[in-house]
Order: C-alpha cells, then structure tokens, then sequence
C-alpha cells in the first residue's frame, strides 16, 4: 500500500510540470513567468508541502488554478512570483486541513484571493496567521 | 512491467475514484482518504479474484478496470445475499437471553443502512462483539459481516437441536449471570454435550453426578492434546446435522480439548461443565 502511494504521487508529479509552464501564456501579460528550473522547484516544494500536510494529489495539481487565481494581483512581482507561490500554495494546503475539507478548492481559492487583495493587501503572513484563521473558525 | 503497468492501472482508478468522492471540488485529499480509497479499489480487485477470476489478472486476459468493476459487482452481490441470510435467520432467531448476541445481531441492519461498497467497501462498521468460533480477524468488509452471519447461522442451527429448555440449563449452569457476559453460547453448549457423550449418555443429559466427573477426568487424563482433538471432533461429527455445523461447532475443538485437559490434570472437572 505504502508503494503503491509513493508511486501515486511520482506519477502525478512527472504530469505536473508541463501543465504549470502551459500557465505562463496566460501569466506573461501580468509580467509573471516561471522557468523550467522554478517550475521544478515549485513541484518540488508543492510536494513537500503535501507530505508535511499529509495529503495526496490524485489527478492533477493545484498548482495552475492558484497561478490563475493569483496572477493578476498588483501585489505581486516577477522578482519574488516564485517565492510568493510557494508561500500561496502552503496556506493552500494549510487550509484545506485547518477546514476538515468544508471547503472546495475553488472556494478556498477564491477565498484566499480576496482576502489577499482586499484585507491583507498583499501580506502573505496576515493573511496565515489571522484572515483565514478567522474564516474558518466560522465553519 | 507488467506489474507496473497494473500498478498505473490501479492509481488511475484510484485517481477516478478520489475524483468521485470529492465530486470533483478537491484536487487533494488527506492520507487518510487516500488510503481509504486506495484499499477500496484493491478490496474490490481482491473480492474477484476469491472465486478464481483473478486468474485472468494474471495471464493478464483482462484490464484492471475490468476486474475492478467485477469486484464491485460481487461486493453488492454479498451484501445483497448478506441481507437475504440475516432475515432468514431474523425470522426465528432465538438469543436464549444473551444480551451480547441479541444485540450484534440486532446492530446488522445498521451495518446495511451505512456501507458503502464504491468508498469503503472495506469497513464493516460494526464491532460485531458476540464472539464466534472461528476468528474473523483476517476479514473485513462485508466479507466480515458475511461470515459472521454464516457463522451464526451455523451456531443457531447447533442449539435449535436441542431444547430451549436444555440449552437456558446449560448456560445457568456455567454462570448464574451468563446473561451478561460475552462467550459464545455454542462453546458452552459443546462442553456439555461432550462430556455427555464421553460417558457414553444422551447429549441432552442434563444432571452429572460426582463418578460422572471422576470417569472424565479418568477418560481425559489418559489423552494427549490431539488423541483429545481427534475424540471431540469424532463425538461432534455425530451430532452435527450438517456439513456446516460441524465445520462451525469444529471452530471450538482446540479449546474444549484443552479445557477438558487441564480440568483432568487439576481435578476440577466440575467447574468445566
């Protein structure tokens, strides 16, 4: 069983890289863009994240909607897009546990987007420790 | 290679399966899901291969997916078949005032309400804690459940050749409270009713009298543990009235013959039956 999980997730991790770099055609007009070698470490640090989370990606990644989902904010530059979104995808996954599951990715997201941009202004560590926290206290 | 190509056959359907059971809302799950789905898919790729389907996995005849579905199949078949049995045995099921076997027996319609054979067709919900004579520890699932239920079928079959009467005797006899205590009443059952036959009396003899004890201890004393074995399941053979009582009642045997062994070594064969 513990085999068959580890090659689960290297499976789904060789998939991911070419769908994140698919996402720099959409982000290039914001001014954001990952190399292949960040794209590596963004995978990198995603699963990272996922086994200290304890959680598994089956199909496809979260990685492409939070780039999309991210992408236009004023808050964010080229300079540290990378540090930024591997920030973003540990919150991500932070709060999908923190919630029990109660929220669908497309809520978290959309939830973390606007709390980003509207409260937190762009402070990532805000946005952790207090905003979301607080959100789903609420569940 | 072929294995790895079954392997990325079954994290496929692993992937589907996650999908289905987030409806599509959730990329990830914890790991905890993970390995609930995961053991989903191989318990149901496993349940086909019990009947010897699993064959055409090996000469690789059928894909995965195909075997999987098949599995599912069988799933729904057993608890459908399950259900048939448990209000067969509903219709004159008699507890003979164990509290611990009326109510696991009563709990099984809860198992029904809630397994769910596509997500945790491994997971049998319930504790099932009346004891039965064969150990259930290496199934689960509904196969658990299933068993569990032939195994009850069995035991009811085994005390209904006796009186009811009879049998409330016995059990008060091993403990004033048996009532409450959570022992098998067929072992109980067959305790007597060897001892009965080993003296050559009735099964259904109710009162032994001190040379009665004497003469077990006498008859024991002088057997080893198999020669012992061997003995009870001679004497159960002829009281069964069927291939599967005596398969069931047979469950019991080590445990008698040591009973009847150490009871014989101490003197205390009073205590026993």
């Amino acid at each position: 069983m513990e085999k068959r999980m580890e090659l689960l997730l290297r499976e789904a991790e060789k998939q991911e890289m070419g769908k994140i770099l698919d996402c720099n055609g959409k982000t290039a007009r914001f001014g954001l863009e990952l190399t292949k070698e960040e794209t590596k470490q963004l995978v990198a640090c995603e699963y990272q994240t996922l086994r200290e989370c304890g959680r598994v990606q089956f199909t496809e990644s979260i990685l492409p909607k939070l780039i999309e989902t991210f992408c236009d904010s004023a808050y964010i530059q080229r300079e540290e897009y990378l540090e930024t979104l591997e920030e973003l995808q540990e919150i991500f996954f932070f709060y999908k546990n923190e919630s029990g599951d109660k929220l669908s990715d497309d809520e978290l997201l959309e939830c973390m987007k606007q709390q980003y941009e509207e409260v937190c202004h762009g402070d990532l560590e805000y946005l952790k420790t207090t905003c979301l926290a607080e959100i789903v206290r609420t569940l | 290679m072929e294995m790895e190509m079954q392997t990325k056959e079954i994290l496929e359907l692993v992937g589907e399966l996650t999908e289905r059971y987030t409806s599509k809302e959730s990329t990830s799950v914890t790991y905890e899901t993970a390995q609930q789905l995961m053991g989903a898919v191989l318990y149901c790729i496993e349940e086909n291969e019990k009947d010897g389907s699993g064959t055409e996995l090996l000469q690789g005849q059928s894909s995965i997916r195909k075997i999987y579905e098949a599995g599912y199949e069988k799933v729904l078949q057993k608890v459908e078949q399950a259900r048939i049995l448990y209000n067969e045995l509903a219709m004159d099921f008699e507890d003979y005032g164990s509290r611990a076997l009326r109510e696991t027996f009563d709990a099984i319609p809860q198992f029904f309400i809630r397994y769910d054979a596509r997500f945790s067709p491994q997971n049998h919900i319930l504790t099932l804690d009346y004891p039965v004579l064969h150990s259930q520890e290496n199934l689960c699932g509904i196969d658990r459940i299933y068993a569990w239920l032939h195994c009850i079928r069995a035991e009811q079959e085994f005390l209904r050749s006796f009186s009811g009467e009879f049998v409330r005797k016995v059990l008060e006899k091993f403990h004033p409270d048996y009532e409450e205590l959570f022992e098998n009443l067929g072992e109980i059952l067959l305790r007597k009713v060897v001892a009965n036959r080993m003296l050559g009396l009735p099964s259904d003899w109710e009162i032994l009298k001190e040379e009665d004890y004497q003469k077990l201890i006498q008859l024991f004393g002088e057997l080893e543990k198999q020669e012992a074995e061997q003995k009870i399941y001679e004497i159960l053979e002829g009281q069964c009235e069927s291939e599967e009582q005596l398969l069931y009642v047979s469950g019991a045997i080590p445990n008698l013959a040591v009973g009847f062994l150490n009871m014989a070594e101490t003197g205390n064969m009073e205590v026993f039956v």
